[in-house]
């Protein structure tokens, strides 16, 4: 069971929280503008990689407030925290 | 000597002598043995017999891993299956018996499967029991359990406690021996919080059976003071009984504590029994020791067969020899130790049979110098005695065949050492990477995740000197993380036992020249021969191997054989051990009870029950509640003897006819406040909400964005930048995250603030002709004319002299009003309408007639109607659907999927036969005669009688199904009676009751 | 019409009572007024001055005696006041923070709260609740949101004794008391007799 460090609250156990899956997928402006495979794909597809990920979490529990983790998904490492719209982190090994 | 108890030794108080049974016998022990060293030190031999071939076994251990001594614990509500006698302590009056006997110890008539064997083999399971068709169910499966069966579950509620706690720490020590107590006191030295798990009653862990010393105290004498002094610190947590079962990411950790087991049952009322520890520690110290491995020849699992060192712990911390003469077999040094222990405590071996072809040149001196004759270079080839051992024979051993002579040695007990494991189990949990160690013949951690460290035994270190370096490294890691500094205290001197002088001998069985079962796993009963089998059956992969010969599988999973199942498949495959790699390590590392995982969930305090503020009048109204979500509510108010049937009917006449009244508190309710309120809600609403004034209702849906009804509820404008939204009851969580969700990630702009206020309010739902009457009866001052007071508004006004807001909602179809309160007023308000309501025969009335009332107007319910793939339009709700503007949800409901015309659709179904009522869940078919396959049209979403119709409905999702009005459809129906039978419905208009809307204004 | 307000917890004050000792007690709170607070970072010290209280601070609450101002998160908070000063502290609000965005809502029926107290109260909130209570980790004047006894709530403690305040949503205010009163029972108890019988 991860312990989370909320932006916001600090360490917490992962029962006071949600994961909201893959981060950084904006919705769309026009929707009605785009193709149906483009639509399908920011409704339905997501990444699950094998290593670090930027995912969302919300702090259900807590402070009710939603923030993104970068974490690896094989040993539930986590590298960074931080709020909704910030700039995404690189992944570790990756060139900032 | 008497039985098998010594004269002297041994931490049991022999002034207490301790009453028990076992297999209705009564036994005698002392206070500090375990059931397992009382029944050594009564004779008793054979404890129970085996899972396969229902041979006859002893203990074969003193600890966790113990395969063969399995229980039955306490009686009637007390009684506990499986339980290992290793880990029991004794205690005056305790009841056991032996498991896996059918019917009795003594005589099992399952032993006939020693002569089946040949039909035993692995993988027996899928090659045996293939057929006639239909006996597997009848036949083979009940013989199987019975003969197969372990222990039996108790069947009565257990009357114990059982507990759980949180503890945070700096660090948490898995395990108080001589690695862990030193960990624990370096960290500890530094004032860091420290959490000290112990498995055992006492810690000490070898210590408790050595005969070292540690700063020139006894180490026993020095583990005592060692966790007493650590007891008495404020910030270390010594657990004892405590057994961590596994460690997960982040530091997380979970024991369970025996609380109560060693008294009997019942004699500590109000406490605990057991108790979970939920550790969280930023780092973690597994010093969890190591298990012996057993060694693999024919008959090793003979009565009589034990681990060495469980020989010498049985003679030094219990004080009982486990057999009078001794043989003792080994690859390794350790056996020396115990046959040097037993040698001094007056039961001399027999004799010492290395594998190895030089032994030890101290060690063997020191026995020798006890008369103990050393036999170097041989190995048993043969064990006799079918219930207990009474002699082995040995030969020569040339690799892995035999040579030579045989010689036959008379004893009563075989000790066996094969080397030792390292307890990685907690490690592997972790994913820690494990090595190959061929000094050692065995795998030992080599890489392990951040925060998690290992000392001692369970490292692959085995020397006392090393372990307590090893443990006192490690303890000052984790106070120098903790707290910046270390190295406050020496590391403890020890004076050391023998320690190993001649590498260890790998040894995996001969390959010929020995008849009978050599036992890799003794509690599965699979032999090294299965192994061989299944490597040849074509199973590489020791994950495969195990499921297909259940080596490692039951209560110890494989503590004693893993590691010689994956040397024999090595072998068999020709490949090196640490490419064969171990099985998966998973939690719990010993069995745990059920009971204890429970905790205090259960009976009333087994889940959180939400109850409103009026609930205490249902109660007093008799009324029968149903669970929605965790909410408590009422499903209906029967009254006298009526069924739920009976008592539904009266409570939809009674809104249809007259006037009815329901708790409607559980509805979500959430204020959204701010400029952009109004642009917000119109982002997650299919229809327009921004048009509504101030003052009015507008019911509305919402879609997740892949077009799929998620929720509904009215919304009402309070001003201009204020709204009120209600949920359904179990959608109020949902929607509020939803609505922060897309607030505090896509639309961070938008100037808003969602708060909830569920329970901020209490409302009473006034339904039906005469709730005007009543009403008015509560405010007599008010105009609630529907000219006055329209339909879909509302206002804030005084109710019985309460402040409300009034709204004039219908979910029914009726004239109806809700009238909204603050909670603590809830019952306040509750009473005035049922007083202002009596003249009118007010009838309270629950969920199940609220649905029967929404369903006959073709309201759809989320949950029933809606299962997450379901779209506003398959509803009938498109002209709902806003054009003008987008939401959450609109461009997939023009996606090809979901704008098919033959989609599921909502309608209504009357069954032909208008006293049927059709199964919710019911799959819906286009022919009345059933045959497979055949497809499925459809199904029930909703099925009722109605007093207003005078007969069954049901509302269904109907492929094309608006589109099919007055078509038939059938649906199979299982009854008691009458068996499987079809049913056929007419499809029809979702509307039964009203359509025209006539009755909303009364 | 005070006399017609009624709490779901009135029926459990004498199990509650009852169940209290030396070690550890537990009572109902009087019911108080709460404001739910939301409001932009900018306007959060006017808000407070408006209030009477300091800003609270990050998982922690500032009080003046009778009112107290717990922190929720970055833009919420949890005003808890006398009953009959609600409707007014709404009013400063609107006043002191015009033409900026918040809301200030009344939620004196939201949630409802718990006193438990005594030298073994750790203890029992341990046995409900993952937060580190450890003096060394959380202390008075703190508060947390969490789960207690998988019960949502919000925790804070007022005393080194300690005396911990737990609010929850009405609807889970009976379940939760009777957890509390379930896992207070042992300390009324003589302790399990020393260590194994050797």
């Amino acid at each position: 069971m991860l312990l989370i460090p909320c932006p916001w609250c600090g360490r917490r156990e992962e029962t006071e929280f949600a994961n909201g899956g893959e981060a950084h997928i904006a919705r769309p402006a026009d929707p009605a503008a785009l193709s149906q495979e483009e639509w399908a794909a920011y409704v339905f597809l997501r990444d699950n990689p094998k290593g670090w990920m930027r995912e969302r979490w919300f702090h259900a529990h807590g402070c009710r407030r939603w923030f993104n983790l970068v974490r690896h998904t094989v040993t539930h490492e986590i590298a960074a925290a931080y709020p909704p719209g910030a700039p995404p982190p690189p992944l570790p090994g990756e060139a900032a | 000597m008497t039985g098998y108890r010594l004269p002297a030794g041994g931490a049991v108080d022999r002034t207490r002598p301790l009453g028990f049974t076992f297999d209705g016998r009564d036994r005698s022990g002392f206070a500090g043995d375990t059931l397992a060293s009382a029944l050594i030190a009564a004779g008793v031999r054979v404890v129970g017999r085996s899972f396969k071939y229902h041979r006859p076994r002893g203990i074969y251990s003193a600890g966790p891993e113990e395969p063969s001594a399995l229980v039955q614990l306490g009686r009637g509500p007390w009684s506990e299956p499986n339980v290992r006698a290793t880990q029991v302590d004794l205690y005056a009056g305790l009841e056991a018996s032996p498991v896996n006997v059918w019917p009795s110890l003594r005589f099992d008539a399952g032993a006939i499967n020693q002569f089946l064997s040949p039909l035993l083999v692995a993988g027996f399971y899928y090659k045996t029991f293939l057929g006639p068709r239909g006996w597997w169910r009848r036949v083979y499966e009940p013989a199987i359990r019975r003969m197969a069966g372990m222990g039996k579950a108790p069947d009565e509620p257990d009357p114990d406690l059982y507990d759980h706690a949180h503890v945070h720490a700096d660090l948490l020590v898995v395990g108080a021996g001589p690695a862990g107590l030193a960990a624990a006191r370096a960290a500890a030295a530094a004032g860091i919080r420290v959490v000290l798990a112990d498995d055992g009653a006492q810690a000490g862990g070898d210590l408790l059976t050595s005969s070292a010393t540690i700063e020139g105290r006894p180490g026993a004498a020095w583990a005592a003071e060692t966790a007493a002094a650590l007891g008495a610190m404020s910030d270390v947590t010594v657990l004892s009984r405590t057994t961590v079962l596994g460690l997960y990411d982040h530091g997380y950790a979970v024991a369970v504590e025996r609380r109560t087991d060693h008294r009997p049952p019942g004699a500590c009322p109000g406490h605990a029994r057991q108790r979970v520890w939920h550790v969280r520690a930023a780092r973690t110290i597994v010093a969890a020791g190591s298990h012996e491995r057993p060694l693999l020849f024919a008959g090793n699992d003979r009565p009589g067969v034990m681990l060495s060192g469980a020989v010498r712990t049985y003679a030094r911390r219990f004080g009982v020899a486990c057999g009078r003469s001794p043989v003792f077999v080994t690859n390794n040094d350790s056996a020396y130790v115990a046959a040097i222990a037993l040698a001094d405590a007056g039961v001399p071996p027999v004799a010492l049979v290395d594998l190895r072809p030089v032994p030890p040149p101290a060690a063997s001196k020191a026995l020798a110098d006890r008369g103990v004759e050393i036999l170097a270079g041989r190995v048993p080839v043969a064990v006799h005695g079918r219930a207990g051992v009474r002699g082995i024979d040995v030969r020569a051993l040339d690799g892995d065949r035999t040579t030579g002579s045989l010689r036959r040695l008379e004893c009563d007990l075989v000790a066996v050492s094969g080397g030792w494991n390292p307890a990685v189990h907690l490690l592997g949990q972790l994913r820690a990477g494990l090595t190959w160690d061929e000094a050692h013949a065995t795998f030992r951690p080599e890489t392990l995740p951040a925060g998690l460290a290992v000392a001692g035994a369970a490292g692959g270190t085995f020397s006392l000197a090393g372990c307590i370096a090893a443990g006192h490294a490690a303890g000052e890691d984790a106070s120098a993380a903790a707290r910046g500094r270390g190295g406050r205290r020496p590391v403890p001197a020890t004076a050391p036992e023998e320690e190993a002088e001649t590498p260890l001998l790998p040894f995996w069985g001969l390959s010929q020249g020995s008849r009978g079962k050599a036992f890799v796993d003794l509690q599965n009963d699979v032999t090294a021969a299965d192994i061989a089998l299944a490597a040849r059956e074509g199973f590489h992969s020791v994950e495969h191997v195990k499921r297909y010969t259940t080596s490692g599988m039951g209560t110890d999973q494989g503590k004693l054989g893993n590691v010689t199942t994956v040397a024999l498949l090595s072998r068999a495959l020709a490949r090196p051990m640490g490419e064969t790699g171990t099985t998966t390590y998973r939690a719990p590392y010993v069995p745990v009870a059920y009971g204890a995982l429970a905790g205090r969930h259960v009976g009333a305090l087994f889940d959180p029950e939400r109850i409103t503020p009026i609930h205490a009048r249902h109660v007093a109204a008799h009324a029968v509640f149903e669970n929605v979500g965790q909410w408590k509510r009422p499903h209906y108010f029967p009254r006298n003897a009526e069924d739920m049937a009976r008592a539904v009917e009266r409570e939809c006449r009674a809104v249809r006819g007259a006037v009815g009244m329901m708790d409607a508190s559980t509805l979500g309710k959430i204020e959204v406040r701010g400029p952009d309120a109004a642009r917000f809600l119109d982002r997650f609403y299919v229809n327009p909400i921004a048009s509504l004034v101030v003052g009015a209702c507008r019911y509305g849906v919402m879609c997740r964005e892949d077009g799929m009804v998620f929720d509904d509820g009215v919304v009402m404008r309070l001003a201009p930048d204020r709204f009120f939204v209600t949920t359904t009851t179990g959608g109020a969580a949902r929607v509020l995250d939803w609505f922060e969700e897309w607030h505090q990630t896509e639309w961070p702009e938008l100037k808003v603030f969602s708060t909830s206020v569920t329970e901020q309010w209490a409302t009473v739902a006034v339904a039906g002709p005469r709730s005007r009457d009543v009403l008015a009866r509560l405010m007599p001052e008010a105009d609630l004319s529907a000219a006055a007071f329209a339909f879909m508004t509302f206002r804030d006004v005084t109710v019985a002299g309460m402040p409300a807001r009034l709204a004039r909602v219908s979910f029914s179809g009726e004239l109806a009003f809700e009238i909204s309160v603050e909670g603590t007023l809830g019952e306040a308000m509750w009473d005035a309408v049922a007083e202002a309501g009596a003249p009118f025969g007010i009838t309270p009335y629950g969920t199940e007639a609220m649905h029967v009332l929404r369903a006959e107007k073709g309201f759809f319910m989320v949950g029933h109607e809606t299962d997450g793939t379901v779209t506003p339009i398959d509803l009938g709700l498109e002209r709902m659907v806003a054009k003008r503007k987008d939401f959450l949800g609109k461009r997939s409901l023009s996606r090809d999927d979901t704008a098919r015309s033959d989609r599921k659709q909502l309608v209504a179904l009357l069954p032909d036969d208008p006293g049927t009522l059709l199964d919710e869940g019911a799959q819906l078919v286009d022919e009345a005669v059933l045959r497979t396959p055949m497809p499925m049209v459809g199904h029930v979403t909703s099925s009722y009688r109605s007093a207003a119709l005078g007969r069954t409905f049901a509302l269904a999702l109907i492929r094309n199904g608006r589109a099919r009005i007055g078509e038939r459809v059938y649906a199979p129906l299982v009854r008691p009676a009458a068996g499987e039978m079809m049913v056929s419905a007419v499809i029809a208009e979702p509307v039964l009751y009203d359509p025209s809307g006539a009755r909303r204004d009364g | 019409m005070a006399d017609r307000h009624a709490t779901m917890l009135d029926g459990l004050a004498a199990d509650m009572a009852a169940a209290s000792g030396e070690a550890v007690t537990l009572g109902a709170l009087p019911p108080v007024g709460q404001i739910t607070f939301r409001g932009e970072p900018a306007c959060l010290p006017l808000a407070a001055a408006a209030f009477g209280t300091g800003v609270p601070a990050v998982n922690r609450f500032e009080s003046d005696g009778a009112r107290a101002a717990l922190w929720l998160g970055p833009d919420e908070w949890l005003l808890v006041l006398p009953r009959a000063e609600v409707a007014t502290t709404i009013a400063r609000f609107d006043m002191a923070l015009a033409g900026a965005h918040f809301a200030a809502v009344d939620t004196s029926a939201g949630r409802l709260g718990l006193e438990l107290s005594g030298p073994m109260a750790r203890a029992v909130m341990e046995k409900s609740c993952h937060i580190d209570l450890h003096p060394r980790a959380f202390g008075p004047g703190q508060v947390a949101q969490s789960t207690v006894a998988r019960v949502p709530a919000i925790l804070l403690q007022r005393d080194g004794r300690p005396t911990y305040w737990i609010f929850v949503r009405p609807s889970f205010a009976q379940y939760l008391a009777r957890w509390l009163i379930d896992a207070m029972a042992e300390y009324r108890l003589a302790p399990i007799a020393g260590p194994a019988p050797t």
